[in-house]
């Protein structure tokens, strides 16, 4: 029987170590790899012409430009374009990542809160970092909201900055945790369907297609779950990178 | 949605360690004893797999379940993501999205052209087309004009040739009317002539005697008057 955790393994396919730290090459990075082939190969296609009357791959690659860029007028303001790069690459390597890992026997390094984290983290760092170095002082007034009378404050500010400091937890753990949920829940209705048949034979053949009908359904649930978690991420990417260019009070 | 996934993904977790069980042969090397035998022996099997399921993954590393709290991976992780990272970072700002920009700004910039120009062209063909209403309406006032003026002068004409028409028609009349006045005159005259002719030969065949022609011409006259 399939363990559906087995998914999640990390492998090295070429190990080595530098400094008693193990960098090996996995089977993570390989669809890391995959993925990045997969996003330059798809963009220089789509620019390849670069035609006035584009063709269905140009099409694309411009719905999905247009899809950050609104997303990043609408939740930053036009000055947050000089983010644009960045958010598109968040974008698409966690886009990219959610859709690969719906093929079968890929490995989706969404699934790992240490990726996930990793680029929470850099956001939440960039945030500080190009906060303070713009807004200086006034950076901290974020915890400090408008129009809070001075006896809340001390309830207030506490707040404010716990759910500061959450906002990187937050944002890895629920990529993350769709992402390895929803892969599992796959993995174990599969199961299910091959665990009847072995329990009750020809009868389980019949019984085994309930859970594998459920499995096509919960499949084109998954990549909406791979699209809608990657837009999540990266509208909260902009939302928190929009602390960078105005404090809101 | 997230909540209800996770409750259904543990559910079904706890679902799934009982069925690989059923298949499983009994592990014999879990050597407690149930009562309840086959469902005794799923509920260890399943204990089994779960154990073996944790000693595989505890075998990568950290000795937690999930691979992914193993630590033992999250360097080469990071350090491949970091790689990854950059190179699409690089990729796209350098290169892709600079130049798909650039390509939907052209076509922006070249479909508001045209629309501008076909703005432009409107607005020459409705000038143009007010100009020729202008020329019709124009056209339409001299045609009526010239009409009327054509109308007048053939009427005219008309009443002119009309009126001399009448005149002349009058005086040949007026003439043929004397004619016939005449001839009827000189008609009468001949007609006096002839009976005093016929009366004188009559007068002389019958009494025998010479007569004056003139005489009987004379006397038809009075006759005639008489009888008048």
């Amino acid at each position: 029987m399939a363990d559906p955790i087995h998914q999640f393994i990390i492998e090295p396919i070429v190990p080595f170590h530098v400094a008693g730290i193990d960098l090996s090459y996995t089977n993570s990075s390989l669809w890391m790899t995959i993925s990045v082939l997969t996003s330059v190969t798809f963009m220089t296609l789509a620019t390849w012409k670069k035609a006035m009357v584009p063709g269905r791959i140009q099409v694309a690659a411009e719905m999905m430009y247009g899809f950050i860029a609104n997303m990043i007028r609408e939740n930053i303001g036009s000055r947050g374009m000089e983010y644009f790069p960045l958010v598109f690459t968040v974008f698409m390597i966690v886009f990219i990542g959610n859709m690969l890992g719906m093929i079968p026997w890929s490995f989706t390094y969404t699934s790992h809160l240490i990726v996930t984290a990793a680029l929470a983290l850099m956001i939440f760092f960039m945030v500080i970092i190009i906060g303070i170095y713009r807004h200086g002082m006034h950076f901290f007034h974020l915890f400090l909201p408008p129009g809070v009378p001075a006896w809340l404050l001390p309830l207030i500010i506490p707040i404010e900055i716990v759910s500061f400091l959450a906002r990187p937890i937050t944002l890895s753990v629920r990529l993350f945790a769709n992402m390895m949920a929803g892969h599992l829940v796959l993995k174990v209705f599969a199961g299910f369907s091959v665990a009847m048949i072995a329990a009750f034979g020809t009868a389980g053949l019949f019984m085994g297609i309930v859970p594998t009908l459920f499995n096509v359904a919960l499949i084109t649930f998954e990549f909406l779950i791979a699209f809608l978690q990657a837009y999540v991420f990266t509208i909260l990417t902009c939302i928190y990178l929009k602390d960078t260019i105005e404090i809101g009070h | 949605m997230t909540k209800v996934r996770h409750t259904l993904l543990w559910a079904v977790c706890i679902l799934l360690a009982r069925v690989p069980a059923a298949m499983a042969e009994p592990a014999p090397e879990h050597g407690e004893t149930d009562p309840m035998a086959a469902h005794g022996a799923a509920v260890d099997a399943a204990h089994a797999d779960a154990a073996h399921g944790a000693a595989d993954a505890a075998h990568g590393g950290g000795g937690v379940g999930l691979p992914q709290f193993d630590p033992s991976s999250f360097a080469s992780q990071v350090f491949w993501l970091a790689i990854m990272f950059v190179v699409l970072y690089a990729f796209f700002s350098k290169k892709a999205l600079p130049d798909l920009g650039a390509v939907m700004k052209k076509r922006d910039a070249h479909v508001r052209g045209a629309l501008e120009s076909a703005k432009r062209q409107k607005e020459v063909a409705e000038g143009l087309q007010a100009e020729y209403e202008r020329d019709i309406e124009n056209a339409r006032l001299e045609a009526t004009g010239a009409f009327t003026a054509a109308e007048k002068a053939i009427k005219e004409k008309a009443d002119a040739g009309y009126k001399a028409f009448q005149q002349s028609a009058a005086k040949q009349i007026e003439k043929t009317e004397a004619e016939i006045e005449k001839a009827k005159a000189a008609a009468m005259e001949d007609m006096h002539s002839l009976a005093a002719e016929i009366a004188s030969q009559a007068a002389e065949k019958i009494i025998g005697v010479e007569t004056d022609l003139d005489q009987a011409k004379t006397l038809v006259r009075s006759l005639k008057a008489k009888a008048a």
